[in-house]
């Protein structure tokens, strides 16, 4: 595949905020999943917590609470980007949506696992199997924001970030749209109430470059060749000792364009219990920039992307 | 180089290499081409769960056979989904002479589609009606899904689930598709595995779209679909990697859209429709008069083969009337996020034997939706190049484009 993509905006709730302050918590070397009391904050929360009231949400009487953080994600991704709402009421097509659920509406299911259990599992309610979807967040944003083109919701192993990166190219690259909003919207809920719950939602805006320009986008980050060759990757990998800051991380990411790693020594933990013989994935840490962002000296951001773990982080950003 | 998957443009073409399914028709693809051409059903009572309080308890239900069971056994698999998965792919592998040991040579990628996560709990349903207050894990992350997979079958590159509802079976394989196509894959294993439990019975119930009866797609009395259970697989190689084994078909062409809506129903216009047939044949480099047959959606609802005429008619004008459709779900059930999977190893064979299947059930079209429907028996049609789709719940919308290759090389079916 040939032609450049441009990250041109970032949209992001976290238990810590939005990006900014997402951002300005990774400097300060705070550890969003300690700090922002996750044991707490109810499933479905994360809206009501950080207070955001967007008309978008009230385009269905229920919506899963992942569901809504994308439809505000993907609204302040649009925003950041430049994009009005009408760019995408004139060209829907134009538009698509990829994002990645591993563990899909969990706080729905578990509503309708109840409600099922109260009525002798008789009857279930079709609001809620409705909802039920692994692609129920990429379809409501959709429709929220009318965007009619790809619309994909996926799933993968650890290396899942990459994945949706390299999907999304694929997209923009075979012409499938010019614009691709894609990212996560997921919770740590595992069907377990009693556990701390976590709801994330990051999405990019990526568009192909000539686009970007066409419409006069600010300067973004160029997304270079993503490569994901990693052989031993079907196998179980040692667990990694503890990181000390800065150090670089021992087995660098996959990522060819990015030169290296190093972490903020802030180690998330195993919040789905998967076991130490995996690298641990859910850490906080940032990417230096690659060559090309180097010679612009744009600097260097870390991204948070989801992954089969929860948050692993993955980029560079911000000119 | 120059063909309906690449031409002009340089790009390798795209091969069905292998074929493997498991359905309600069978254990393997012979069997499920065999019954869809004989007019079989696979639709049944459903015995792996119980009946009360479902709108109908007829579905395209896969009852496991000693074989099957062994199979489990053997590599401990504790899911149905990843039975079927594994059967099929097992299948396809073999069907298209690739080894494992081979594989691990290639550049190799895996996309299934699936639809829901409740899909590996079909003990925990169970246990949700019997356990009060007890919380139960409901093994609904797909990661470890197709980490089994991926496991399985020493895939070291990417290993992906595409859960787009009803049109996951036939975006993974365009996903596919274009990996071999864009980006320097040499084979991929692609297409979809769904299983039935009560839990999607009872919602299904909920939201009406199961028919009290059977499956009647485009006739004046369709009320709803069933659903069935199984795998579809397609082992998709690069063209330069054909082996001595025939190839079936070229994978020529894919689309995607959403409708943007409703969250379960479809665009009645069929915009979305229109749009993603649309990319499909422009991928496949072939304009709506080439178009042979068409693999229909087909659920059977009064609102989905509404809009799929539409869409159908919109594109293809007066032509809609001639080309002959068919749909494969009165036979096997809705297999959701398999059905795009399961449609398009018939589409594929229906090019290689040039014979299209029956959709049963029907006596006589709806004379609103004036489609050339093939009904009562199989018939034999010249077909180059065959159209599938799929349509899912969030509006996702699918399709694939076949093309006939090798003509010569097949001996006479």
């Amino acid at each position: 595949m040939t032609g450049d993509i441009l990250l041109t905006g970032i949209g992001l709730l976290s238990p810590l905020g939005g990006k900014e302050s997402f951002f300005r918590a990774l400097g300060e070397a705070e550890a969003p999943c300690r700090t922002a009391g996750n044991g707490s904050l109810p499933p479905g929360g994360l809206t009501e917590l950080l207070g955001i009231k967007s008309p978008k949400l009230q385009i269905a009487r229920y919506l899963d609470p992942l569901a809504k953080n994308a439809i505000v994600a993907l609204e302040e991704a649009m925003g950041d980007a430049g994009i009005a709402p009408d760019a995408v009421a004139q060209d829907p097509y134009g538009f698509g949506i990829l994002l990645a659920a591993t563990r899909g509406p969990g706080a729905t299911r578990n509503k309708a696992y109840e409600q099922l259990r109260a009525r002798q599992g008789k009857l279930l309610s079709s609001t809620l199997f409705s909802n039920f979807g692994y692609n129920i967040a990429a379809a409501t944003a959709a429709l929220a924001h009318g965007i009619k083109g790809p619309n994909l919701t996926v799933a993968g192993r650890s290396n899942l970030s990459l994945l949706l990166l390299r999907r999304a190219r694929q997209l923009l690259a075979t012409g499938r749209c010019h614009t691709v909003f894609t990212g996560f919207s997921e919770s740590l809920v595992n069907g377990q109430a009693a556990r701390p719950v976590s709801e994330w939602s990051c999405i990019f805006c990526l568009e192909r470059t000539e686009r970007a320009r066409q419409r006069g986008a600010r300067a973004g980050v160029v997304l270079t060749e993503i490569e994901l060759e990693s052989p031993g990757l079907a196998q179980p990998r040692p667990c990694a000792p503890a990181f000390r800051l800065p150090r670089a991380i021992p087995q660098p990411l996959p990522v060819a364009a990015l030169a290296e790693a190093e972490t903020l020594d802030l180690d998330l933990g195993d919040p789905l219990g998967i076991g130490p013989e995996y690298l641990p994935l859910l850490q906080a840490g940032r990417i230096k920039a690659t060559e090309r962002l180097r010679v612009e000296k744009t600097g260097y951001i870390a991204l948070p992307v989801s992954s089969r773990h929860g948050v692993s982080l993955l980029g560079v950003a911000r000119a | 180089m120059a063909d309906a998957s690449g031409r002009g443009l340089s790009l390798p073409r795209v091969l069905v290499a292998g074929l493997g399914s498991v359905s309600a028709l069978g254990e393997d693809t012979a069997q499920l081409w065999d019954g869809l051409l004989a007019g079989r059903t696979g639709i049944k009572p459903v015995a792996n769960f119980r009946q009360e309080h479902l709108r109908n308890v007829l579905a395209g239900e896969i009852r496991l056979s000693a074989a099957q069971r062994e199979y489990a056994e053997r590599y401990r698999l504790d899911s149905r989904i990843a039975l079927f998965a594994r059967l099929a792919m097992d299948e396809a592998l073999k069907d298209a002479g690739w080894t494992r040991a081979y594989l691990q040579k290639k550049k190799v990628g895996l996309v299934l589609g699936t639809s829901l996560g409740m899909s590996l709990v079909e003990k925990s349903i169970d246990q949700l009606d019997e356990c009060g207050g007890e919380q139960v894990d409901t093994y609904d992350d797909f990661a470890g899904l197709v980490e089994e997979l991926a496991d399985a079958y020493r895939v070291s590159s990417e290993a992906l689930i595409v859960t787009t509802a009803c049109a996951a079976g036939t975006n993974a394989i365009g996903i596919a598709k274009d990996m071999i196509r864009h980006e320097g894959y040499e084979v991929v294993l692609c297409g979809g595995v769904d299983t039935l439990d009560r839990m999607k019975y009872l919602g299904h119930s909920a939201l009406n779209t199961l028919t009290p009866t059977l499956i009647r797609p485009f006739t004046p009395e369709r009320d709803g679909t069933l659903f069935g259970e199984g795998a579809g697989i397609l082992v998709l190689e690069r063209e330069s990697l054909a082996q001595e084994l025939p190839t079936y078909a070229a994978c020529a062409g894919t689309g995607y859209s959403c409708d943007a809506h409703h969250i379960t129903g479809p665009d009645p216009s069929g915009a979305g429709a229109v749009k993603v047939m649309g990319q499909a044949l422009e991928d496949a480099g072939i304009q709506a008069e080439d178009v042979d047959h068409i693999n229909l959606h087909g659920s059977g609802t009064p609102l989905n083969d509404g809009m799929e005429y539409a869409a159908i008619r919109e594109l293809f004008g007066p032509a809609a009337a001639r080309i002959p459709v068919t749909s494969i779900k009165p036979a096997i059930g809705h297999v959701m996020g398999a059905a795009g999977a399961l449609e398009a190893v018939a589409t594929v064979l229906s090019l290689r034997d040039q014979k299209i299947p029956p959709t049963l059930n029907v006596a006589a079209p709806d004379p609103e939706l004036p489609l050339n429907l093939v009904c009562g028996e199989a018939r034999v049609a010249a077909l180059e190049h065959a159209l599938s789709n799929s349509f899912g719940f969030g509006g996702c919308n699918g399709a694939l484009v076949f093309s006939r290759v090798n003509a010569d090389q097949w001996t006479d079916p």
